[in-house]
């Protein structure tokens, strides 16, 4: 099974998640790259194969374009074979990011302000940038950002690793770029403030003489070449924790993590019954705050802490909280963790665990026992338990022990197994496997079960795409119609003659002469849905997440 | 005798399949009779109500950015498009018409297969221009032009490929009109026109991108 487990994580996953990735790219990148895409995602391959199997379909100058496009934005890396020729390897976890990306940029948002947000999203967009390029885009959309602020907001993102430097290029070998291996990933470079004079004296020069192409202008920059890009396995490290505070806490979807940050500014007004709630919510995020920066952001060891260490975080975060009050949430997590979080010692003050591999467990454990609530009723999730910590049951020990009739009780077992929840395993008196005198033990595999639900999820995912985009496609007059509209209005808003009565009775005029009732409602109706689908895609890349990391932590 | 055990056998088989599944004789018959041959319904009721998305305001937030993201991505210069040649040309294309930066990739960090421009070509010409520049001599001039025409032979072959990629880069209809109408004037200057058709057709690979300006110097001299 450990093999099998190996390979599948090589092959990058089923048809499904294929499926997804591909149309994950084609809703962003068009059709001619996702079919070079999904080419390469079945099979790694060299580029004359590439455009063999491509033949006919598109041109060899597009297949390139589009094999670059996807190695800009890290979707296809590249390597050597022992053949010297350029191998194209399709990266289906790189893809599923997409999803995660306004995520990533919320959590940015949250910890360091607005400025890390733009830079955020710049670097998506645009797959890797320079420091230089990033500053420059982010003023070309907004002149009132100060550069000295996004550059702060630059290093503290990378010192917090939420970005990466793209490894540089240090020599070719048969037209293969070679990255260079070791180097500080998280290193500034230094001469950004000494860009910032060359560049725009660089750009006015530029103005002057002829235009020069654009390569003649950026040496002006003391960074060219030094790419940078979302450290995306920081970010999905980030979201583990907080699914587990989130588990923890029972804080249900909201961003709990954040809270750290936005609860220290309104600290005063915390209404006294939710003080317990309050200490051990910001307790459990400084447990996973300590081991912010691991060598790993998705490594599964235990995060050990001290009351000790505690303390000075709280310090450091400026936090209302005293010693009793460390202790007491320490005290609630470990009773109401069911093991995640354990006391393993007395050391500084007390010595606290949490145990990530069985918080991710028992994450995915409420998942499919909500989806089995979901499909079933209350009865099977018993049925589903009673088996977990039996294990191998019989027909008749599951109709006893789970108090019910023997029909229930078998149809519910069926019903189990049609559905990938339970398994059962033939156990034979004799050879033959003669039904009455063999035993059909039932069991739980949860690897399997998740195995089986990745790819339920994935198509999840897949289908939620495809259904935004019939619904954009659908409703495509409508929203050009919206945006012809929404300049008027804001012109209207914007003038300085008319008084906000009037004001308000020309927008309503022009809205209904260009949208009228019926149109502004179904856009209403598109909006709400492409909000739910959105948000329901985002919901299921997290559940994703869990899932994936709990096949990778390999535990049976 | 043999026959007879099998034949019990495999009734009592039957029936001892049907008692460990739990399935009564009269159910037998039944399920038999309801057996369908059909597949399921491709989307069959659900037999509970889903649990409503409970929509945070971060939720809220992250969907919204996701639209714009999106639509960023889709409007940015990696949506890569097929070019549409055999279509009918209308009047209102060009309102329809997304304008997209052209495609720029720092093409050091790439594989140099991939490289769709030819710019190393670009720079052994560029080069070739400074070396002509030096050597002004009339002896070089005949050998010159039996050069150039070898050239300007390779050069339209490979513009073959890369044209269709230049009109759906410059888009316009006007500047194909330009490229059309540069070369005529030129005609009567035998060796400008020749030296001019290799730079122009230089410049029609990395059209758009400036460097055609660089040749453009060249011409000059």
């Amino acid at each position: 099974m450990m093999t099998f487990r190996i390979f599948r994580s090589n092959m990058g996953g089923g048809k499904y998640e294929t499926q997804m990735c591909v149309i994950m790219v084609e809703d962003i990148f068009g059709k001619i790259v996702a079919k070079v895409l999904e080419t390469v995602l079945k099979e790694s391959c060299q580029l004359p194969t590439l455009l063999l199997k491509l033949k006919g379909q598109m041109s060899s100058v597009l297949v390139k374009k589009a094999l670059s496009t996807l190695i800009n934005f890290g979707f296809v890396s590249f390597s050597l074979d022992t053949n010297n020729r350029t191998t194209y390897v399709a990266d289906a976890d790189q893809i599923q990011y997409v999803i995660s990306a306004p995520r990533a940029c919320l959590i940015a948002k949250t910890l360091h302000g607005p400025a890390a947000e733009s830079i955020c999203v710049e670097l998506i967009s645009q797959g890797r940038l320079t420091v230089s390029e990033t500053i420059r885009r982010i003023r070309s959309t907004d002149e009132s950002v100060e550069f000295s602020d996004i550059k702060h907001s630059f290093e503290e993102l990378a010192r917090a690793q939420f970005l990466i430097r793209v490894p540089a290029v240090e020599s070719n070998i048969h037209g293969c770029p070679q990255l260079t291996v070791n180097f500080n990933q998280f290193e500034m470079p230094k001469n950004i403030m000494e860009k910032k004079e060359p560049q725009t004296t660089g750009s006015s020069s530029n103005d002057a003489s002829s235009r020069k192409r654009k390569a003649d202008a950026s040496p002006e920059d003391m960074d060219t070449g030094q790419y940078w890009r979302i450290n995306w396995a920081r970010f999905n490290g980030y979201l583990r924790d907080e699914l587990i505070v989130d588990y923890l806490i029972g804080g249900g979807s909201t961003a709990t993590m954040t809270h750290l940050n936005v609860r220290k500014n309104s600290e005063e007004d915390v209404p006294q019954q939710d003080r317990t709630q309050y200490i051990t919510q910001n307790v459990a995020h400084l447990m996973f705050k300590s081991n912010e920066l691991r060598a790993n952001p998705l490594s599964m060891d235990s995060i050990t802490v001290s009351i000790t260490d505690l303390q000075k975080l709280v310090r450091e975060n400026e936090l209302d909280l005293s010693k009793p009050d460390i202790e007491l949430a320490c005290q609630i997590l470990v009773d109401e963790s069911d093991g995640i979080v354990r006391k393993v010692g007395d050391s500084n003050g007390g010595l606290y665990t949490v145990d990530i591999r069985h918080g991710i467990r028992q994450i995915c454990r409420h998942h499919c026992e909500s989806l089995i609530r979901e499909q079933f009723e209350g009865r099977a999730i018993r049925v589903m338990r009673l088996l977990e910590s039996r294990h191998y049951l019989d027909e008749e020990q599951v109709e006893k022990l789970s108090m019910m009739s023997g029909k229930e009780a078998r149809e519910m077992l069926y019903a189990l197994v049609e559905e990938g929840y339970v398994f059962n395993k033939p156990v034979g008196r004799s050879n033959d496997f003669q039904p009455a005198r063999t035993f059909y033990l039932y069991y739980v595999d949860l690897p399997r079960t998740i195995r089986g639900l990745v790819e339920y999820t994935c198509k999840l995912v897949r289908n939620l795409i495809l259904r935004q985009r019939h619904e954009r496609t659908e409703n495509k007059a409508l929203l050009d119609k919206d945006a012809n509209v929404q300049p008027i209005i804001e012109n209207i808003r914007a003038s300085d003659q008319l008084d906000e009565a009037s004001k308000l009775a020309q927008i309503a005029e022009v809205e209904e002469m260009y949208l009228p009732g019926p149109d502004r409602a179904q856009l209403n109706r598109f909006r709400k849905a492409q909000a739910t689908l959105l948000a329901a895609q985002d919901q299921s890349i997290r559940v994703l997440l869990a899932f994936k990391l709990f096949l990778a932590s390999g535990q049976s | 005798m043999s026959g007879k055990g099998r034949g019990g056998g495999s009734s009592n088989t039957m029936r001892s399949v049907a008692n460990a599944l739990g399935i009564a004789r009269y159910d037998m018959a039944k399920m038999m009779s309801q057996q369908k041959i059909e597949p399921p319904a491709l989307y069959p009721k659900v037999r509970r109500e889903p649990v409503p998305l409970e929509m945070t305001t971060d939720m809220l937030y992250v969907s919204r950015l996701k639209v714009e993201l999106d639509q960023r991505m889709r409007d940015s210069q990696f949506f890569i498009e097929a070019e549409k040649e055999d279509e009918i040309k209308r009047y209102l294309d060009k309102y329809s018409l997304i304008k997209r930066e052209k495609l720029d990739i720092d093409m050091s960090q790439m594989p140099s297969e991939l490289v769709w421009r030819r710019s190393s070509k670009k720079l052994s010409e560029d080069s070739g221009a400074k070396k002509r520049k030096l050597a002004n001599d009339d002896s070089l001039i005949a050998e010159k032009l039996n050069k150039l025409e070898e050239k300007e032979g390779q050069n339209k072959e490979e513009d073959d490929e890369d044209k269709p990629d230049n009109d759906n880069d410059s888009g316009s209809e006007k500047s194909a009109a330009e490229e059309e109408e540069n070369p005529l004037s030129d005609d009567d200057n035998q060796e400008e026109d020749n030296d001019y058709i290799s730079n122009y057709f230089d410049n029609g690979e990395g059209y758009g991108d400036g460097g055609s300006d660089d040749n453009m110097d060249g011409d000059e001299y």
